[in-house]
């Protein structure tokens, strides 16, 4: 039993090339994520994670994975991002510039918070395009509301409709992730309590 | 109900991205607005993944690393090769067209073969799904199956390489073109191009077993077996095994070869093109040791001073002529 080889909880013993490249394709962006907990160069990232892939596909006969596939890799990327800081200590980074949240490290062997990211940015994507010119102004450009409704020439009052009409619609698309986040922080909470 | 529900994410919205509003972002207890709350607070992850490839791209990029996975990944310089081999055997096998069993076996099932080539002048290292490890050299390939390790461990070889086997159950065997070698476990060197005249089998210790179409011939350490495919004869002689542990440092021992299988070796170490200027001089016979780290010109001479042979380059390549 301990000697049986579960890929992603589907009983395929063998990966094909085209469900590792489907694979690849779906958590690329989040296993990016990942590494950029620990890296701040996003070539660096891509490069680090494209050859943890690279290197699991040769090996992909000979390792036992224990929980699923997608926890395998993320767990992998972020155990040689690590690897890779402590490697280049010459290239110290102020612990501001990271995106790692010390608090959240207890839960470091979860990947909620990517995953959710690439979701987030895919219903972004989503958005009716003069909504999403909007939202983005304000969510990567961290503009007010008063400087996107000049730099836009639109009433401060359209921006503020526009932004509630983007985040009730982010908010629809995320549901299943979002009720899945609820029910950790519920748990933090009586932890903490 | 709509209109409400959009004003209460107006609101919330603003808590965090009007900063007239933002001094009262405290906790509201409300699953909207904790979302709402999740999407600002993930900004900087989201806004890292712009400035990512798209996951199809990226595929791209690795796709062409995966099929010739090991080839790029290990390449090593054979000098650091220690060498403590156990057991070396030298195919040295001229004239291979590569169809055979390997096209019979490709229809079963959903079978996909791994191939590994190295280019002119080339060395590399391949490490098989079993750990066997290979060396190969100049304008060599070699195929196996993903049934490989699991049915058999059958690999399909052409080129020049030295093998060290892992011992397991299923016997190791390395199908060539107009033969095989079976073998336990073993290190071994293989040297094998496509166009030539015979196999030639070095084994220096343990024990393998060649087979040709008819018949299958056990050999010792020390022995050197030849087979001719022009003629199907295959002679048997003893070598001094000391010659040929060398071959992984680029040592290539040479007992009264062929100036012509010399010159087809050295064209595919080298990449250069040579011309006979007479059908006679392909006979000469040459005895000697050819390091193939050495240059080009350096090893020409070296056959210069030990053969009634000149060479002259010009631009169409290296002419040999009569000295």
């Amino acid at each position: 039993m301990a000697d049986k080889k579960e890929m992603d909880n589907r009983n395929s013993p063998i990966l094909t090339k085209k469900q590792f490249g489907d694979f690849f394709q779906k958590k690329y962006h989040t296993a990016c994520l990942v590494a950029l907990r620990y890296l701040t160069d996003t070539d660096q990232a891509e490069d680090l994670v494209q050859d943890v892939f690279v290197t699991f596909w040769e090996k992909r006969e000979d390792l036992k994975i224990k929980t699923n596939l997608q926890n395998y890799f993320f767990t992998a990327i972020k155990n040689h991002a690590l690897n890779q800081v402590q490697r280049d200590k010459s290239q110290t980074v102020p612990l501001s510039e990271l995106l790692i949240d010390l608090a959240e490290e207890e839960n470091h062997e979860r990947f909620d918070d990517e995953e959710l990211a690439v979701n987030i940015a895919l219903a972004i994507d989503e958005l009716p395009a003069a909504c999403r010119n909007i939202f983005t102004l304000a969510y990567r450009e961290k503009l007010t509301y008063q400087q996107i409704a000049s730099h836009l020439d639109i009433s401060k009052n359209t921006v503020k409709t526009q932004m509630g009409i983007a985040y009730r619609q982010l908010r629809e698309k995320l549901k299943k992730w979002v009720v899945v986040l609820f029910c950790l922080n519920i748990k933090r909470h009586l932890n903490k309590l | 109900m709509e209109n409400k529900e959009n004003n209460k994410f107006e609101h919330f919205a603003s808590l965090f991205h009007d900063q007239e509003k933002s001094e009262q972002a405290g906790n509201v207890l409300d699953d909207d607005f904790q979302a709402v709350e999740k999407i600002y607070n993930l900004r900087e992850k989201v806004n890292k993944i712009a400035q990512l490839t798209l996951g199809e791209e990226a595929w791209k990029k690795i796709e062409w690393r995966l099929v010739e996975k090991k080839s790029f990944t290990i390449t090593r310089r054979l000098r650091n090769f220690r060498y403590a081999a156990i057991f070396i055997l030298l195919v040295a096998l001229t004239g291979v067209a590569g169809i055979m069993i390997f096209q019979s076996s490709q229809t079963k099932n959903k079978i996909t073969f791994t191939e590994v080539a190295s280019s002119t002048g080339e060395m590399r290292e391949v490490v098989l799904p079993d750990e066997s490890k290979i060396w190969i050299g100049a304008s060599s390939s070699l195929k196996y199956s993903s049934e490989f390790g699991q049915k058999n461990r059958e690999i399909i070889f052409n080129g020049e390489a030295m093998f060290d086997i892992k011992k397991a159950e299923l016997p190791f065997q390395v199908t060539l073109d107009n033969a095989s070698i079976k073998v336990h476990g073993t290190k071994f060197l293989v040297t094998s191009y496509s166009q030539g005249s015979n196999n030639e089998v070095i084994l220096l210790e343990g024990k393998i077993k060649y087979h040709d179409k008819n018949k299958s011939y056990n050999m010792s350490p020390g022995e050197r077996l030849t087979d001719n495919h022009l003629t199907g004869n295959i002679t048997k002689n003893q070598i001094n095994t000391e010659y040929y542990c060398e071959w992984v440092n680029g040592k290539v021992y040479l007992d009264n070869c062929k100036l012509n299988d010399l010159i087809f070796l050295m064209e595919q170490w080298y990449g250069a093109t040579f011309t006979f200027e007479s059908n006679p001089l392909k006979t000469y016979k040459f005895t000697g040791v050819i390091n193939k780290t050495e240059t080009l010109d350096y090893n020409l001479n070296i056959i210069t001073l030990t053969n009634k042979v000149k060479f002259y380059k010009n631009e169409h390549g290296v002419i040999i002529i009569n000295d």
